[in-house]
């Protein structure tokens, strides 16, 4: 091929795929700028703001909840030898009356041993252990036979995998988020909680830069989500189901059976409620090796459920119009690194033959290449900010950005091999080790630290300050207005490269010229 | 008030009522695959259920349950299952009080279950 061809032709790839991922930058951005400015308002001053119920936890050391429904605690295990004690023992200590712990069990190890012990059938609370022979259905066939076993009174169902340790107020923290929601035009079928991966943070860069990633997910991308009251994922673990909505719904066999409940509950005219303040500590993938075989099922599991549920979803009268454009939005979703690295390598191929449309200058380009690869680091730097680690744990979003990019092309060949395939693969099960090197059961949020020491100076009580506060600088103002900045930055590129009028008018002209002259 | 056994729809089905405990679940070696890897079983606080156990295992087990004062009774699948969720003893306490038990020495897996 010519190289003039090769250099026009890359340029158009990276434009189209650049343009396309610059979409999802967008929404990270934005959402961005929601936390921040979400988090920005005084917590006393909350409660006339029309989002207080994400955060109306905030200024209640005692949650009270009335009467208690009952509650199932269910527990999947798969050789949890590491860790079955710990999570029983937390289950356990729950500042709950009329609960169970149903222990969902495929493990094939001494995991058994621990689940025999005697000392788990005391009675007060309830654990049942129900043990399968064979794990047909994987993590979604475990929780529907235990579905079969729940207590008759049960009112909610409650998900923890096995590495994490619930606090003891969540059971109360979930039902009150229930109950805010109580009016709500649409029907709340779960509240979703925050998998505070935390345990283990400093084990290594691997297990730093998941920590930044989770931030960035759960204290910014789902928040946002909550705010403009779009499609919400429950994601496997630190979740209360409605048991009615459960029962009638079901767990299935998918890889990902949390994205497939997911899809079908709004399907069915439900929603799924998110808060940052229900918080349960869990450990982190340790090793490349685990995290790219998770990362793999993820990946299959989620475009093989979408693919097969995509025309039900999106000719669903159930869906708002928000929650449809946030399932087009996840559609793709595993897909997004390996079109950012296609498009940026396109467009230094470009930049090499010195190639591309008049409207589409070098300055535009670079733009356009560093806006998008800042967009997911922006959004873990501002989750970490906003949870008041950014001293700590800001070198975490490197070992992210260079993790996230190691595991695209796995991740990449799995989500086509979902969209593709017949049927979903097999389950590989996430190792977890037990270790622990920084142990946390409270609230990760700068917004209540802030609160606190207010509440504290009041009561001039700030000789028992123990709560470290980050020091003070205009980081939040930094964030804001670097991720404005990022965000125009293109869009002001693209508008100085137009020779006349609109860019976006001139572009889309160019496009339609081209197409009616072949 | 007690300890007891029953074989319904071919499951195992051990469980006590008032203040017992249910015995440890080590006692049973482990050739007779009932609270293994690769036997279906389940537990709560006051009911152990092993399901499809095989007539060998049944018969063993018998012995050592016998060994540890726990006697065997005809129950109603229904009612053993409910017991399992929710572990409430009234309506299990009716009917062992109307049933029998049985000292029979060997466990036959089709009949014990009352129709």
């Amino acid at each position: 091929m010519h190289q003039y061809q090769i250099g026009l032709t890359s340029s158009y790839i990276a434009l189209t795929l650049g343009g396309f991922y610059f979409m999802y930058a967008l929404k990270y951005y934005i959402s961005s700028l929601l936390a921040l400015g979400l988090f920005s308002i005084d917590p006393e001053k909350l409660q006339s703001k029309p989002f207080h119920r994400i955060l109306s936890l905030q200024n209640q050391d005692e949650i009270t909840i009335g009467d208690e429904p009952w509650v199932s605690i269910h527990l999947p295990f798969f050789n949890e030898l590491n860790v079955a004690r710990r999570i029983l023992e937390a289950c356990m200590d729950i500042n709950y009356t009329n609960y169970e712990v149903l222990v969902a069990d495929d493990s094939r190890d001494t995991t058994i041993e621990i689940l025999r012990e005697r000392g788990w059938r005391h009675g007060n609370p309830i654990i049942k252990f129900v043990h399968r022979k064979d794990r047909s259905g994987y993590k979604g066939g475990a929780l529907q036979q235990a579905m079969k076993y729940i207590h008759p009174l049960t009112q909610f169902i409650v998900v923890f995998d096995a590495d994490f340790v619930p606090p003891a107020k969540i059971i109360r923290q979930f039902i009150h988020q229930f109950r805010l929601h109580e009016q709500d035009k649409k029907p709340v079928a779960a509240v979703q909680g925050y998998q505070l991966h935390y345990l283990n943070r400093n084990e290594n860069w691997i297990t730093k830069g998941v920590r930044a990633e989770f931030s960035g997910s759960y204290m910014v991308e789902r928040l946002a989500e909550e705010i403009i009251g779009a499609m919400k994922m429950v994601s496997g673990s630190v979740f209360m189901f409605k048991a009615s909505v459960l029962r009638e719904l079901g767990w299935n066999h998918s890889i990902t059976e949390d994205w497939d409940l997911t899809i079908r509950l709004y399907i069915e005219g439900f929603k799924v409620v998110y808060t940052p303040l229900i918080q349960a500590p869990a450990e982190i993938p340790t090793t490349v090796r685990r995290i790219i075989r998770q990362r793999m099922r993820w990946a299959e599991g989620h475009t093989f459920a979408v693919r097969k549920y995509f025309l039900s979803a999106i000719r669903s009268g159930k869906l708002t119009l928000a929650e449809k454009l946030e399932f087009l939005y996840f559609a793709p979703y595993y897909l997004q690194s390996f079109i950012f690295i296609i498009g940026s390598v396109a467009w230094i191929i470009a930049q090499y033959y010195k190639r591309h449309p008049s409207f589409w200058t070098p300055t535009l380009g670079w733009s356009l290449v560093f806006s998008n690869f800042l967009a997911i680091p922006m959004m873990g730097f501002t989750g970490i900010f906003l949870e008041g680690d950014l001293a700590e744990d800001f070198n975490g979003v490197f070992g992210f950005i260079a993790l996230s990019y190691f595991i695209m092309p796995y991740q990449a060949y799995a989500a086509l091999k979902g969209l593709f395939e017949s049927e979903e693969g097999f389950w590989f099960r996430t190792l977890k080790t037990g270790h622990i090197t920084d142990y946390f059961l409270g609230i990760k949020l700068r917004g209540l630290i802030e609160w606190i020491k207010k509440l504290r100076k009041s009561r001039e009580l700030e000789a028992l300050d123990t709560i470290r506060v980050p020091v003070k600088l205009p980081i939040r103002r930094l964030l804001f207005f670097s991720i404005v900045f990022l965000v125009i930055w293109p869009v002001l590129e693209f508008d100085s490269g137009a020779s006349t009028g609109s860019s976006l008018v001139y572009f889309l002209g160019y496009m339609l010229r081209g197409v009616v002259n072949g | 008030m007690g300890r007891h056994y029953s074989v319904s729809g071919g499951n195992l089905y051990i469980f006590t009522t008032g203040q017992e405990r249910l015995l440890d679940l080590g006692v049973f070696p482990s050739e007779l695959n009932l609270f293994e890897a690769e036997s279906a079983w389940r537990v709560s606080p006051w009911i152990a259920v092993v399901e499809n156990v095989l007539q060998k295992a049944a018969e063993m087990a018998q012995i050592i349950l016998q060994l540890n004062d726990y006697e065997r009774i005809s129950l109603p699948t229904n009612i053993l299952e409910h017991y399992f969720l929710d572990g409430d003893e009234y309506s299990l306490l009716e009917v062992i009080q109307q049933a029998s038990v049985e000292v029979s020495p060997v466990i036959n897996l089709q009949d014990d279950a009352p129709s």
